[in-house]
């Protein structure tokens, strides 16, 4: 999906947009998703961190932090769910890549940021020599 | 205050008033206590939003692959568990710029983020567990592919060439399978000591 919307509907004010704009590159650049379900992962992520910070904005208002607690649960809930889904993700896609198209391990840690190197599978297939 | 006559004629006439006849009326008159769609088992998408969810099913589809009714469940409910996420997130921003002011500091809309906390909640347990779901139902199939890939004389029948399943053709060369314990001895990995 070319043109998935990252950031869609995020909640800050001019004061904030261009510190949240910093961090959706950032998140973006260091998750790289590939693809619509990687993408829909990495926009939930992108707003548990961003709720995050802006209860940590709100730290001062003490006749909120009942509510700021409770939204900084959900929000460090959902990230790190979506956090280890996208590891699982990753890992997976970059088993399939080194499994079936035998990509250098570089290759693939560049293209799966999140994805556990030390826990590829040896692959199941090789390529023989000669195709009859 | 309504004479007698006239409470009579109301009468008469509300008996007239049946509801709505077609089909299209009564669907729409289905959803008149509707107001966002959250706790409904069917997804609610405005019209304005129709080609852009009709995209993303699109998408999610051809990159999760789905066979069979199982794993297309699963995929649904991950479709609509992402959509509903996106319309409550839009329902906070509009919170947001009708109050000016941090949904999670203004108490005017207190109770309407609470809820909408609330609906959160579930659909991001739905997303999650519909996705663990596709993962479990597709490793499940990978898992019989690759066994029945094994014993392919017995499970395919006599009179099927089992060089289908045994040398399978990715990008244009031919592959043999490997077995994972003879893996380490091919590659002329040394054995830890």
């Amino acid at each position: 999906m070319s043109d998935f919307q990252f950031g869609a509907h995020a909640i800050y004010t001019p004061d904030s947009e261009a510190r949240f704009i910093e961090r959706r590159d950032s998140v973006i650049a260091t998750i790289k998703p590939a693809n619509v379900i990687e993408a829909i992962l990495t926009e939930e992520l992108l707003h548990a961190s961003w709720e995050m910070q802006r209860v940590r904005d709100h730290s001062n208002n003490t006749n909120a932090e009942p509510r700021l607690n409770a939204a900084h649960s959900r929000a460090s809930r959902n990230w790190h769910r979506s956090v280890n889904q996208l590891k699982r993700l990753q890992s997976a896609r970059a088993s399939i890549d080194c499994e079936l198209y035998h990509l250098a391990e570089q290759q693939v840690a560049d293209q799966c940021p999140l994805a556990d190197l030390n826990k590829l599978p040896k692959p199941l297939v090789i390529a023989t020599p000669e195709v009859q | 205050m309504a004479t007698a006559a006239q409470v009579l004629a109301n009468q008469a006439n509300a008996r007239h008033a049946t509801g709505p006849r077609t089909e299209q009326g009564k669907a729409n008159s289905s959803r008149n206590a509707t107001t966002h769609g959250f706790t409904t088992g069917v997804l609610k998408v405005d019209a304005e939003d129709r080609p852009y969810f009709d995209d993303l099913e699109k998408s999610i589809i051809a990159q999760a692959n789905p066979k069979g009714a199982l794993e297309m469940d699963a995929v649904y409910e991950f479709r609509d568990a992402a959509w509903r996420l996106r319309q409550i997130r839009k329902m906070a921003l509009q919170l947001f710029e009708q109050h000016g002011e941090d949904p999670f500091t203004n108490l005017d809309s207190a109770a309407a983020f609470n809820q909408l906390a609330r609906y959160r909640t579930a659909a991001e347990m739905s997303l999650h567990r519909a996705l663990n779901t596709l993962r479990d139902l597709q490793t499940i199939r990978l898992g019989r592919i690759v066994h029945l890939a094994k014993s392919e004389n017995e499970t395919i029948g006599p009179l099927a060439s089992p060089h289908v399943f045994a040398f399978p053709v990715v990008d244009g060369m031919r592959m043999n399978r490997v077995a994972r314990e003879n893996f380490d001895e091919y590659h002329g990995v040394g054995k830890p000591t």
